[in-house]
């Protein structure tokens, strides 16, 4: 049975025979005791939940298990129901409300499950309170079944635990690029030969694992870029075995999917990331006039001192005085530290300063903030009462730029620290 | 056909997880037996706050001690501070444990109110001879005395104290200054027998324990030629130097018991069909369990990009003495490398910040403000870092295949 299950999960899960190694030896196992609680921790797509489910699959015959997704579990009565759900029979559940640790375990106490072995996996579990899982850990001396297990999944290192709570603890190490590779090549096409499904491997695996080592992620990039690669083979105007060919023509493909990873790139859309028209389009908003100056002087005021204030916006005899930046400092602090937060009285007398022609100030013009607001550019701090609130610009320098260009004003001239 | 050890490992294995067997505090026990005796044989009430470590065999004592009592003269109560989190769920399964559900008078639906005042009935009704004598177990008794105006504490301490039924009260606790918690009209009533447990301090005594638990008994049901040659090989494990070494390691890791049962269980379990147990698998074990650095696990999993915003991560640390970042602090920091250093390295904000929102979701920076303000862009808010730059060197040091000139950045002149 063992060695059963040992050989099935080492051929679906290569480069885990240390981890499915000790798992079995600790679960798979009939008549034993099993461990109170065990700590599966490691990087995301490693395989934790997938192997630890496929294990239990297997040896589901002899073993009650229920797996929880912690995420989906904001309170303590969600999480038992799911539990007491996988593990009773409808009999025994007879709607009985869970709201607290002291009715879960009456029910697992009362239940047949005593003399059954039981797995109660929960995933993610960084996402429990502390109190949880340390009462969880303890399960198995609270209701007194020693054949009964409880499975932690997590990204997090298992330093949030402290000296009460004992583990097991199980690694799962990330892949590194040889295995990674080895993993990726298994997702060859069928209609490819393996000398240009390798050959393609070694570009990609060169190329992204420096930024990326998640495995879904890879395989996902893998699909999109290889369809990409045997374009200009399907047309014929390059032998498969030409790599050098090959490698010229999808490298700017590469270089566009680089900058887009973990985005969600899919076929349909990576033309679409191309055209840094769009993009530009996308940044500038379709806003109306007044409300590109709104955003503007928003940001002037976020992001300049009102010390400034003066120096910059009063006019002299019409012409404007230039001013000389003062010291730049070590780090200039602003650009790091954020956007600061403004009164409405000074983003108003800023944008009179900057809107070249004479506007009433109407309350249009005021609705247009709100406008702002509501989309998301400013962000509204108080009780939204006209004279009491601040506002934040929650835009960047880049958005506002490209918002000042098609306006023709150059925010650089206004900015203390640019 | 099974394996010929297989029903020992099972048996041990077993033994290690139901660890009901108590070790050293034979004076403790006899105290406790007097305090329990003097409840359950004359009717006097009194109570008694056990302190030890986690895991110092509190629970294991107090088991010990009820088992030698006649059976008919006792009831247990047990609560644990952990799982009766305030002071109505304790007191209902009071009532359960007590099996008064049926009871005229008792509503497990009732008020918090009714519920105390048909228990205290309850209890006033008995007397000293006829009742049989109750004994209420508070695991964790520290937590109790965080619920409100310690009213559950009060009422069985002040129970204790009038002539009633026949109660003992067994708290039992980690913490030392126990007593500071409670009010003072709590505190006068209890009667401040305080026992304390410590855990062993010598290496002698873990290897007794180890022996005591790895040792088969006679009642176990093995054939005696298997017994006699499996304890022969663990006396033979004993007495190995490599085992007392490992001992003293274990003790000053820490003195929890149950990491030494952990660690035979972990070596019982991966011993390979037929074979006895080794000096080898116990190290094996101990390695496995408490040796590994899983930090270090954590940042050779990352990415070289990732990875680089680590080390942007503490040389700002170490710049600016653990103050508060941002994304942003942290993403000049390292465009300033790259764009020094190598056109490889340069990336896309956008792919930055992912990677940065990744070191979060595993916890290796942790945000200083608990609760997320709505107000505060992503890229400013603020993290914390706990990673030091030398465990960041070490990882860096057995990465697969890092770039020479990342290595050469941890050391340069950080500033």
């Amino acid at each position: 049975m063992n060695q059963f299950v040992k050989d099935t999960l080492n051929l679906d899960f290569p480069f885990r025979e240390a981890q499915v190694d000790l798992l079995c030896n600790l679960l798979v196992n009939n008549q034993s005791v099993l461990p109170p609680c065990l700590f599966i921790h490691g990087p995301p797509s490693s395989g934790k939940t997938c192997l630890v489910t496929r294990l239990l699959h297997l040896i589901g015959d002899s073993i009650k298990s229920s797996i929880v997704n912690s995420v989906s579990c904001y309170t303590n009565r969600i999480l038992f129901e799911l539990i007491l759900h996988d593990l009773l029979e409808d009999t025994e559940l007879n709607n009985t409300r869970c709201d607290h640790f002291v009715q879960f375990l009456n029910v697992l106490k009362q239940a047949r499950i005593q003399n059954e072995r039981v797995i109660i996996v929960l995933d993610k579990c960084e996402m429990l309170e502390y109190n949880q899982i340390h009462v969880l850990s303890k399960l198995q001396e609270l209701i007194k079944s020693y054949e009964l297990c409880v499975i932690f999944i997590s990204q997090v290192s298992p330093t949030i635990f402290d000296e009460d709570i004992d583990f097991i603890p199980v690694i799962f190490e990330q892949y590194n690029s040889v295995e990674i590779n080895e993993i990726l090549s298994k997702e060859k096409p069928k209609k490819w030969s393996k000398e240009v499904y390798n050959n393609f491997l070694t570009v990609f695996c060169g190329s992204f694992i420096g930024n990326c080592r998640d495995l879904v992620e890879l395989k996902h990039l893998a699909n999109l870029l290889f369809t990409k690669y045997v374009e200009p083979i399907k047309d014929g105007q390059c032998t498969e075995l030409n790599q050098n060919l090959l490698f010229r023509k999808i490298s700017p493909t590469i270089q566009l999917l680089l900058n887009n990873v973990y985005l969600a790139t899919s076929l349909e859309n990576m033309e679409s990331l191309n055209e840094d028209k769009v993009k530009f389009e996308k940044m500038a908003l379709d806003l109306p006039y007044y409300a590109k100056y709104f955003l503007i002087a928003a940001y002037i005021a976020s992001f300049n001192s009102p010390k400034y204030d003066r120096q910059l916006f009063v006019k002299v005899s019409n012409k404007k005085r230039k001013i000389k930046p003062p010291k730049k400092l070590e780090i200039s602090t602003i650009e790091l530290v954020g956007p600061k937060i403004f009164s409405l009285d000074r983003l108003l007398a800023i944008f009179y300063a900057i809107i070249e022609e004479n506007t009433n100030m109407t309350a249009n013009l005021l609705a247009q903030i709100n406008t702002l607001t509501d989309l998301g550019l400013l962000i509204r701090l108080g009780d939204g009462k006209l004279d009491s609130t601040k506002y934040k610009c929650s835009v960047g320098f880049e958005c506002v730029n490209n918002i000042g260009k098609t306006v023709k004003f150059n925010i650089e001239k206004y900015l203390i620290d640019k | 056909m099974k394996p010929v050890f297989h029903t020992c490992i099972e048996n041990l294995k077993k033994k290690l997880i139901i660890n009901d067997q108590l070790y050293r505090f034979d004076k403790e026990r006899n105290e406790l037996l007097q305090i329990v005796k003097r409840t359950t044989d004359f009717g006097e009430s009194d109570s008694v706050i056990i302190i030890g470590p986690n895991k110092s065999g509190k629970s294991t004592l107090v088991d010990s001690v009820i088992k030698t009592l006649l059976p008919d003269s006792y009831t247990v109560v047990s609560l644990n501070g952990l799982i009766h989190t305030d002071d109505n769920l304790a007191l209902k399964s009071i009532i359960q444990q007590l099996q008064m559900e049926n009871l005229e008078g008792a509503l497990v639906d009732g008020s918090f109110a009714d519920n105390l005042h048909f228990l205290l009935e309850s209890f006033r009704a008995g007397n000293r001879t006829a009742s049989k004598s109750i004994i209420i177990i508070l695991d964790k008794f520290d937590m109790f005395s965080s619920h409100s105006k310690q009213t559950l504490l009060y009422n069985v301490f002040d129970a204790v104290q009038s002539q009633q039924t026949p109660l003992c009260i067994i708290g039992l606790t980690s913490r030392i200054d126990v007593v500071e918690l409670l009010e003072k009209r709590v505190k006068s009533r209890f009667s401040h027998n305080c026992i304390m447990l410590k855990p062993p301090t010598e290496s002698n005594e873990l290897l007794e324990r180890l022996k005591c638990l790895l040792t088969i008994d006679k009642d176990c049901k093995v054939k005696s030629n298997i017994s006699k040659k499996w304890n022969t090989n663990v006396e033979l494990l004993i007495a190995d130097s490599q085992t007392q070494e490992l001992a003293e390691k274990l003790l000053k890791l820490s003195n929890n018991s149950t990491k030494l049962n952990m660690l035979i269980f972990m070596a019982l379990s991966n011993l390979s069909e037929g074979e006895m147990l080794a000096v080898k698998d116990l190290t094996d074990s101990y390695n496995a369990l408490y040796e590994r650095d899983m930090i270090l696990v954590h940042l050779l999993g990352l990415s070289v990009l990732e990875l680089c915003l680590m080390i942007s991560i503490c040389h700002h640390s170490e710049i600016y003495d653990q103050e508060p970042f941002n994304f942003e602090m942290i993403y000049a920091r390292y465009c300033k490398f790259a764009s020094q250093n190598s056109t490889l390295l340069i990336t896309k904000r956008q792919v930055v910040i992912k990677a940065f929102e990744r070191i979060s979701i595993m916890q290796l920076i942790l945000p200083v403000a608990v609760a997320e303000n709505k107000n505060v862009l992503r890229e400013y808010r603020l993290y914390k870092c706990s990673i030091s730059l030398d465990k960041v060197r070490t990882a860096s040091n057995t990465y697969y295949r890092l770039p020479p000139i990342i290595l050469q950045w941890i050391d340069s002149n950080i500033i």
